[in-house]
């Protein structure tokens, strides 16, 4: 009798093992596929994304930076263009760099200023000297004084205020970005040659 | 029995929980495309509406006698628009909105509604730009 009983309770015992063991196979079966079906289409969502945004996106910005400084050294349309008139806004007179021009630029919003220079990146444009020092520009009363056209989100390290305003240099780090583009054209302005530093950049 | 009908239910349970993953693949990879494609004829839009206005201001910058002949396309990728010019503005409505691109003043008589498909001639004299169809 004992003897039958423990057969009975061995059989059941291994039925019982038999039955939670299938049902665990199953479940983590279907767990490991189902997380593999999961991963793989994170890894397909990815590449897609990527294949449509960022590819060109680097190329465009590149050309988008040279337009600018392109419109930028050129006399603009109209010649004598104030922020009113303006449809491009060159910053030259007779291939030098025309301050008033310069502050007019600097003066527009950044709002306008983008379909101006016909790109849709954000953008900052400074000048600096020989030693890499922003120039400032001042307007022609002498009243005010800026130093960058374009983005006023970038940080500028600058010591006093318009009209005495010194800047020293740009704080990158202050914007985020996914590409940046830095392009350098040198120009004449007052018998000297200055850097004109375009940078664009997307998020 | 039972067995067999619990497999059935476990199969169905799968199969449904893999549809709904899969559906919202699709939903995000079609919202995706959408977005990318809307963003892409915008972009072609804004293109095209910036290469007819550095023509004006071009013909508008040089000396008269200048003449060009334009041709506009019949789409845009897939895209049909139109094009006119409105107070010293080229306008390419799109979707319920308006691109906008400054161009100087043209002369009186000049052709303010485009077609695409059709050539135009750019001419420029003393008074000023003058656009033809050709």
């Amino acid at each position: 009798m004992i003897k039958k009983m423990s057969s009975k309770k061995t059989k059941s015992k291994k039925a019982g093992r038999k039955k939670n063991r299938k049902a665990q196979v199953w479940i983590s079966d279907y767990t490991m596929s189902l997380l593999l079906f999961i991963i793989a289409l994170i890894i397909a969502v990815k590449i897609i994304i990527n294949n449509f945004g960022a590819n060109t996106a680097f190329i465009d910005l590149k050309a988008d930076a040279a337009k600018i400084s392109d419109t930028l050294l050129s006399e603009g349309f109209p010649a004598d263009w104030t922020n009113e008139s303006v449809l491009r806004p060159g910053i030259l007179t007779g291939e030098r760099l025309n301050s008033t021009k310069v502050y007019n630029a600097m003066n527009m919003s950044y709002t306008t200023l983008g379909p101006k220079f016909q790109t849709r990146y954000d953008f900052i444009v400074i000048f600096q000297d020989k030693n890499d020092d922003m120039i400032e520009f001042n307007d022609s009363s002498d009243s005010d004084s800026k130093c960058v056209i374009g983005s006023p989100e970038v940080s500028i390290n600058s010591v006093g205020s318009a009209p005495n305003l010194d800047c020293h240099n740009l704080e990158l780090d202050s914007i985020d970005y996914d590409d940046l583009v830095t392009l350098t054209r040198l120009v004449v302005y007052d018998s000297t040659i200055v850097k004109m530093v375009v940078y664009a950049w997307n998020e | 029995m039972n067995r067999k009908a619990q497999i059935a239910t476990e199969f169905m349970l799968m199969v449904g929980l893999a549809m709904v993953v899969v559906f919202a693949f699709l939903a995000v990879s079609y919202t995706l495309i959408n977005d990318y494609s809307e963003e892409k004829n915008r972009n072609k839009l804004m293109d095209l509406g910036y290469s007819i206005q550095n023509e004006f201001i071009l013909a508008a910058e040089v000396e008269p006698g200048y003449q060009r002949v334009i041709t506009l396309p019949d789409k845009i990728g897939s895209t049909s628009y139109s094009m006119h010019i409105t107070n010293n503005d080229l306008v390419i409505p799109y979707r319920g909105g308006e691109f906008l691109f400054s161009i100087p003043k043209v002369k009186d008589g000049s052709v303010l509604v485009f077609s695409p498909g059709n050539s135009y001639a750019i001419t420029t004299d003393e008074d000023g730009v003058l656009i033809n169809s050709t």
